[in-house]
């Protein structure tokens, strides 16, 4: 058990900078969801976390053991792969013990114990003497977890575990995975691009983009309170809306017919962040947004619509009720306590 | 149905094209010395006798020259799998400048003809005294199958996914350890034959083996200098004992020969 701490991971391939200046610290136990669109990085940094990857420059620390110049074997860390990476040659059993014999940790007998308590956890005890070419995607996934887990590793690294698992088996995992790194008090980093995944596992997730950290907090805080604008559009589903706002007077804004109070010191122009559950209908009259309804999705649960405001779109989920179709108008207005600015250049948000 | 009606004959022929020479071998080989000149030829030996095999056993070097064949094949496989399998993993693994180069070059060995490189070989050899032994022919035949276990290697060990190898690091492994643990054994059946392979190579091997040994011919050598003042039968007798062991070989690596094709094993 024990915390990471990155600082400052520069790394290129050639000329493609891959990593621009990358810090954060995971605390002890915790766990952290690297998140980004494919190609951010989120691979190269966990690789270079484990030692498989070399930085240009920077410092990774776990605990109070400064490890990036420390071949893999000696990080105390373990990794489960994208493609699960489990020996076809040996079985289950060889599999999730062969990390325990390498490091020679006690006598086969007390190796044997630990993969029979890794494979209970992960439920595959009765798959103990078979190849792992006889397993499914599933199970291969649960050896590799065990593998992992049973060299009990001051720091879990994950690579998009679940990535290659069909949506029902994935759901399933999740869950267990959730439950069982609980028990297991791991640091854990873990790498998806899958925001779902990222928000339901997640103590903190650290937002990737271009190579770089673009917000590192807990997923509700990241919901709530985007630090940019590609956070807010990339987490969330419909993602936020984004409204071009005009200064009236200092500290209040335009927003299509609204006048909305915004932040005292910004500049003219801003943008207004506002997710689409944070609109709400208006009965005529009164200023509101206005909206002729293109599409309207009824999930069940609620109702997403698309309008069109101001030749942009804009995207509104609502009551499951709401009698609504396409080509009317629709008026909203979003919640006063909702309301989140950005400035057009800089792309970070605006406190007010 | 068409299709695999062609196929078959085309298979029967390819066959009997092999076959049938090697049958005749065999037939005049255990058939007696007066089968070989009989006319027409029987398909069927009237008798079956040890007597041509006997008498080719018989003459006095055969066996120094099957020793040193099989000794000299030994040294090849052992020296093109040694050096031929890092080179392999290090064209699968790594990547270095002049890579693509470095491929092309090791194929090039073969652009040399052996005619060419015999005499300063030979010139060389006499100079640091390991002329006319085993060891001499066994590095000509290693340069020979070098390129063939450099290459066959290589994509052997691209075939074992490199987060396998990862995998082992982080669970512990040296470099090394992840290598014998992982990528050897993943790797091994295929590495099998292509040490067969160069088995075979220096076992047929001919002109270098002639010009680089006087007393100690290997078989090939051997059979090709005293073909001329030999009978007949005993040219059949050698020329079976010169295919048998690449055939036997061959038959016995097939399912890795066929799966580094690509083709399924029944
Ligand atoms: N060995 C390499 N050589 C050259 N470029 C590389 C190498 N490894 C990664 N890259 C580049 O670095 C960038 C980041 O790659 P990385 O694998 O970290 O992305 P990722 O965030 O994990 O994406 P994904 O979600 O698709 O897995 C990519 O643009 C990739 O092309
Ligand atoms: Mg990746």
């Amino acid at each position: 058990m024990a915390r990471i701490l990155v600082r400052d991971i520069k790394k290129t391939f050639g000329k493609f900078v891959a990593l621009k200046s990358v810090s954060m610290e995971v605390a002890d136990g915790e766990f952290t969801v690297l998140l980004g669109p494919s190609g951010c990085g989120k691979t190269t940094l966990l690789r270079i976390i484990a030692g498989l990857e070399t930085a240009d420059r920077g410092e990774v620390w776990i605990g109070e053991r400064r490890i990036d110049r420390l071949p893999p074997r000696a990080r105390n860390i373990a990794m489960v792969f994208q493609n699960y990476a489990v020996f076809p040659h040996m079985t289950v059993f060889d599999n999730i013990a062969f990390g325990l014999r390498m490091q020679k940790r006690g006598s086969e007998e007390e190796i044997r114990r630990t993969v029979e308590w890794a494979a209970e956890l992960v439920h595959i005890e009765s798959q103990l003497e078979k190849y792992t070419g006889q397993l499914s995607g599933g199970q291969r996934q649960r050896v590799a977890v065990a593998r992992a887990l049973a060299v009990r590793p001051q720091v879990l690294l994950m690579d998009e575990p679940l990535s290659n698992l069909d949506a029902l088996l994935r759901l399933e995992m999740r869950a267990e995975l959730k439950t069982i790194l609980r028990e297991c008090a791991t640091t854990t980093i873990y790498v998806t691009h899958d925001q779902v995944e990222a928000m339901s596992l997640a103590d903190r997730i650290a937002i990737m983009h271009g190579g770089e950290i673009e917000q590192y907090d807990t997923p509700l805080e990241i919901y709530r309170n985007p630090a940019t604008l590609f956070c807010g559009g990339f987490i969330g589903s419909p993602p936020m809306n984004f409204l071009e706002a005009e200064r009236v007077a200092p500290g209040r804004y335009r927003v299509g017919g609204l006048e909305l109070e915004g932040p005292r010191d910004a500049g003219p122009k801003l943008l207004l962040g506002i997710r689409p559950e944070d609109l709400e209908p208006v009965a005529d009259g009164g200023a509101a947004l206005a909206g002729s309804v293109l599409v309207v999705e009824p999930l069940g649960s609620h109702l997403l619509a698309t309008l069109r405001l101001d030749g942009r779109l804009l995207r509104f989920a609502g009551d499951a009720d709401l009698p609504l179709h396409p080509g009317e108008t629709l008026r909203l207005r979003p919640r006063a306590d909702r309301l989140r600015w950005f400035d057009p250049e800089s792309e970070r948000a605006v406190r007010s | 149905m068409r299709t695999r009606l062609l196929y078959a004959t085309l298979a029967v022929i390819a066959s009997i094209w092999v076959l049938v020479p090697i049958y005749l071998l065999a037939v005049s080989a255990f058939g007696g010395p007066e089968t070989i000149n009989a006319w027409p030829k029987s398909l069927l030996p009237e008798r079956v006798s040890t007597e041509t095999l006997a008498f080719f056993f018989g003459v006095r070097g055969v066996w120094n020259a099957i020793l040193n064949s099989i000794l000299v094949a030994a040294l090849t496989m052992v020296m093109s799998i040694l050096l031929g399998a890092p080179a392999g993993y290090a064209l699968a693994r790594f990547v270095f400048p002049g890579k693509d180069g470095y491929r092309l070059l090791v194929l090039l060995t073969r652009a040399f003809p052996i005619a060419i490189l015999a005499l300063p070989l030979t010139v060389r050899f006499i100079e640091i005294g390991i002329y006319d032994t085993p060891l001499a022919v066994a590095l000509v035949h290693t340069a020979l199958a070098l390129p063939f276990a450099i290459l066959v290697s290589s994509s052997l060990f691209m075939g074992v996914p490199k987060e396998l190898e990862e995998a082992a690091w982080t669970l512990g492994c040296t470099r090394f350890q992840a290598f014998r643990k992982v990528v050897w054994p993943l790797a091994r059946p295929g590495i099998a034959a292509t040490m067969i392979f160069a088995f075979v190579v220096s076992w047929n091997e001919v002109f270098a083996a002639s010009v680089l040994t006087l007393r100690e011919r290997t078989l090939t050598a051997f059979l090709l200098t005293s073909l001329n003042e030999s009978p007949l039968h005993f040219r059949f007798a050698g020329g079976l004992f010169l295919i048998v062991p690449a055939l036997i070989f061959i038959f016995a690596v097939r399912r890795y020969l066929f799966s580094m094709w690509g083709i399924a094993n029944r």
